[in-house]
């Protein structure tokens, strides 16, 4: 499976390319009321409303400066759905193998929802993220009671 | 080949459609007696065609049945009989089993309906085919007496009507007919003619097929084919394989229909025009290259604002295309009014008007149910039977009268009935039984009369009222609201006791474009829905009075307004403006005060779906893009009103006018 490898603070983690749909620099999005703070807001992608995550702050690894190198990366899901996930800076595109996979559990972890599996690669390991966990609103909670009347 | 069947089939499915509606309809205006000549004419054009097709596309169920339907026709259309009520009843249930039929063909099966034989047997019965099952019983005596022996030769101009003698074949085959041989006939004659079909053939078939299903195959080219239809003595062949092919076929045509919109010409012609001036004054800018000096100056912004205006013409019309004439949805009424008012033991006259209004597609689409519903309110509740009108001194005939116009950016559909009005001590009296929040706080005199109408909208208002089995007035009301209430619009209730009570509905024209007031809270700018404000002003300090639990009220000449803080409810960052404004918004008949920083530019915004990519966010019904390439996102201004001051809310804030 050929990846795309992207960096969060000093670990790195890949996607499935095939689903990522495009690399933007990052810009300001316009933030939403009654969500929880990892999402960013939305942006206009040519006339789309298109949702911003921070994959940072979603895994808990603490907040950093945007910079030149942050990035968004737009990924789509086989429905034509998009989202948008801001990382600290993208890396190479790897072919990973299977029989490369690295059997251990975790501990428990923010990014564990998230994980597919992990690769060896080269004397580092490379987390493999599930895109349609990433992209499961359902783990995106509704903040709507802190603000009801 | 095969694609282009399916999309051909999805035509045939399409005007079969639009020959029910015609059927219907005109059945209607027949009942009535107010059927012109042409009338029996077109209902009769649009059985044949669609016995027709569904023969053409295999759906053999449903032109079999059809043509029963088609035959009754025929002996109005010759006048051999003569038309009365139960046949206008049975013609158009046999409507509504085609209608079933065409349904299930649409989702990919044969075209079948449960309630076909059942019908069927009626239509039998009222053709006087009382000799049908002893020709049943024929055929199964002449059962077993021998195989079938088929000589069919097509006339040579047979392809020129579009006739196809494959697919006489083909169904043949699926029958269980196999070709035995072809006769070349006057093909080796030279003198070939490629457009001619010169072949004809000898087939064999099973005894046990009835014969009229073989006669059926040939109806459609009797004038072009010679068939000759013998038994053979012998034994039956086994039966063939080619039937369970063909069924494999239609099995897998496509479950999901395209969507597709019928556009009047027009507006295509339209459009192509205002391209066509879009591209001159493209032209006309790109001369402008190269130019210096003060005359490009003037010519820019003359093209500018030409094209400012090409760009709005062109605007318009790509929406018009969208745009429907709401007969789309009250053309189901004539015959739902007859169906009900018939169970109802009830005499009512149905009136249409402003049937061309248009509005969007969608607007059109979800409006349909709703609008069944209250019309049939009106007439289970509304109109009173014909003895009772009587005794009242009205005309025994009641009248509903379903009207569209346009005003302003709106649609307003008017639902009107002449019956008995909405009797308020009786709706107060259940509306206390119920304990409905209102009825606890304020006594009956206290409120206005549409206050209390609107009772009839609360959430379970009428679950235990006398729920007959086709609606009390009151089950589901909630629910048409809400649905009103979603698509931008709102419904107002006029009635008095005796005369009448009217449903007015207001809907926006369409769901994409919508003119915006754009307003600044904190750092961030929102679109508040033009049609919601009713005014704006500064916020006077000793006007707002704090109640209990955070619940705050301004003070607005003799009303009191419930207000919420922007700024607060949407999080927003950044220095409140040193000169609050009040925003007063008004949704379905209640007012909310906004506060907010500033105002800013009035204007149409082009309405984008969160939900797309992301899900509904509470208190925002969508985001635009302002032309700065920015998201800027819009106020639910409905549904922050029916939280703040809908009956539905927990809190004790029920509006004060």
């Amino acid at each position: 499976m050929e990846c795309l490898t992207f960096l969060l603070g000093k670990e790195r983690f890949a996607v499935d390319i095939l689903r990522v749909r495009e690399i933007r620099v990052w810009s300001p999005p316009t933030r939403l009321p009654a969500v929880p703070a990892y999402v960013s807001g939305v942006i206009n992608l040519r006339g789309m409303i298109v949702p911003i995550l921070d994959l940072r702050q979603r895994f808990g690894l603490g907040e950093r400066q945007y910079d030149a190198n942050t990035v968004t990366l737009i990924l789509g899901n086989g429905e034509e759905r998009l989202m948008g996930l801001v990382v600290d800076a993208v890396a190479d595109v790897l072919a990973l193998a299977d029989q490369d996979r690295v059997a251990t559990r975790l501990g428990h972890s923010a990014v564990l929802p998230f994980l597919q599996y992990l690769v060896r690669h080269q004397k580092q390991v490379v987390a493999v993220l599930d895109v349609d966990a990433l992209m499961d609103l359902d783990k995106v909670p509704n903040l709507e009671d802190g603000h009801a009347a | 080949m095969e694609l282009d069947m399916d999309r051909f089939r999805q035509i045939f499915l399409q005007e079969c459609a639009e020959n029910l509606a015609v059927l219907e309809s005109d059945l209607l205006a027949l009942e009535r007696g107010s059927g012109d000549e042409d009338c029996i004419h077109r209902v009769f054009r649009a059985a044949h065609s669609i016995k027709g097709g569904a023969g053409t596309f295999g759906l053999k169920a449903m032109s079999g049945f059809t043509h029963h339907l088609e035959t009754l026709l025929d002996e109005l259309r010759s006048g051999k009989r003569s038309i009365d009520a139960n046949l206008v009843s049975l013609m158009l249930k046999a409507t509504d089993v085609i209608a079933q039929m065409r349904g299930d063909a649409e989702g990919g099966g044969e075209g079948q309906s449960p309630e076909a034989d059942a019908v069927r047997g009626q239509l039998e019965a009222a053709l006087g085919m009382a000799a049908a099952p002893p020709e049943q019983a024929k055929a199964s005596a002449a059962q077993g007496s021998g195989d079938w022996q088929l000589v069919m030769q097509p006339h040579g101009d047979i392809l020129a009507s579009g006739n196809e003698p494959l697919r006489l074949l083909r169904e043949l085959a699926a029958l269980g007919f196999k070709v035995i041989s072809v006769s070349l006939g006057a093909l080796h004659q030279g003198n070939y003619q490629p457009e001619h079909c010169y072949l004809g053939w000898t087939l064999a078939g099973p005894g046990q097929i009835p014969e009229a299903d073989i006669r059926e195959i040939f109806e459609w080219v009797e004038d072009e084919c010679d068939i000759s239809l013998s038994r053979q003595a012998g034994p039956a062949e086994a039966a063939p394989q080619p039937q369970a092919e063909a069924k494999a076929q239609v099995a897998e045509a496509k479950a999901a229909p395209e969507q597709s919109i019928r556009i009047d010409i027009r507006k295509i012609d339209a459009l192509i025009n205002l391209v066509g001036e879009l591209v001159i004054t493209q032209s006309m800018l790109a001369s402008l290259e190269g130019l210096g000096g003060e005359a490009i100056e003037e010519r820019f912004s003359r093209g500018l604002s030409l094209l400012k205006s090409n760009t709005k013409a062109l605007q318009e019309s790509v929406l018009g295309i969208r745009m429907l004439p709401i007969s789309f949805a009250f053309n189901r009424f004539p015959r739902l009014v007859r169906d009900l008012a018939k169970q109802l033991g009830k005499d009512v006259d149905l009136k249409l008007v402003g049937e061309q209004t248009e509005l969007d597609k969608t607007v059109l689409e979800r409006i349909g149910d709703p609008l069944v519903h209250m019309v049939r309110n009106a007439l289970d509740h509304g109109i009173e039977q014909p003895g009772q009108r009587r005794q009242a001194g009205k005309n025994p005939k009641g009248t509903l009268t379903l009207s569209a116009c346009h005003e302003g950016g709106n649609v307003v559909i008017d639902i009107r009935d002449d019956g008995a009005g909405l009797n308020k001590e009786k709706l107060w009296q259940k509306a206390c039984e119920k304990g409905l929040p209102l009825t606890q706080e304020h006594k009956l005199e206290e409120l206005s009369d549409g206050q209390v109408y609107d009772l009839i909208f609360a959430p379970g208002f009428s679950t235990a009222a006398a729920v007959s089995d086709l609606s009390g007035r009151g089950v589901g009301m909630d629910v048409v609201k809400r649905n009103i209430s979603e698509l931008g619009g709102s419904v107002e209730i006029q009635s008095q006791l005796g005369r009448g009570t009217l449903f007015r509905i207001r809907l926006p024209l369409t769901m994409a474009i919508l003119d915006g007031q754009l307003v600044a809270v904190g750092d961030e700018l929102f679109v508040i829905p033009l049609i919601n404000i009713v005014e704006s002003l500064k916020v006077e300090p000793d006007c707002l009075l704090k109640a209990g639990g955070g619940v705050v009220f301004y003070q607005l000449r003799q009303e009191m307004l419930p207000v919420i803080w922007l700024a607060e409810l949407l999080g927003t960052q950044g220095e409140p403006g040193p000169l609050p404004l009040l925003c007063v918004v008004e949704a379905a008949g209640r007012k909310l005060g906004l506060v907010v920083d500033a105002l800013l530019a009035q204007q149409q915004v082009v309405i984008k779906s969160l939900e797309q990519n992301f899900r509904r966010l509470p208190g925002i019904s969508g985001a635009t893009i302002l032309g700065d390439g920015q998201v800027c996102l819009i106020l639910d201004v409905p549904g922050l009103v029916s939280r703040q001051v809908g009956r539905d809310s927990d809190s004790a804030a029920v509006s004060a006018a």
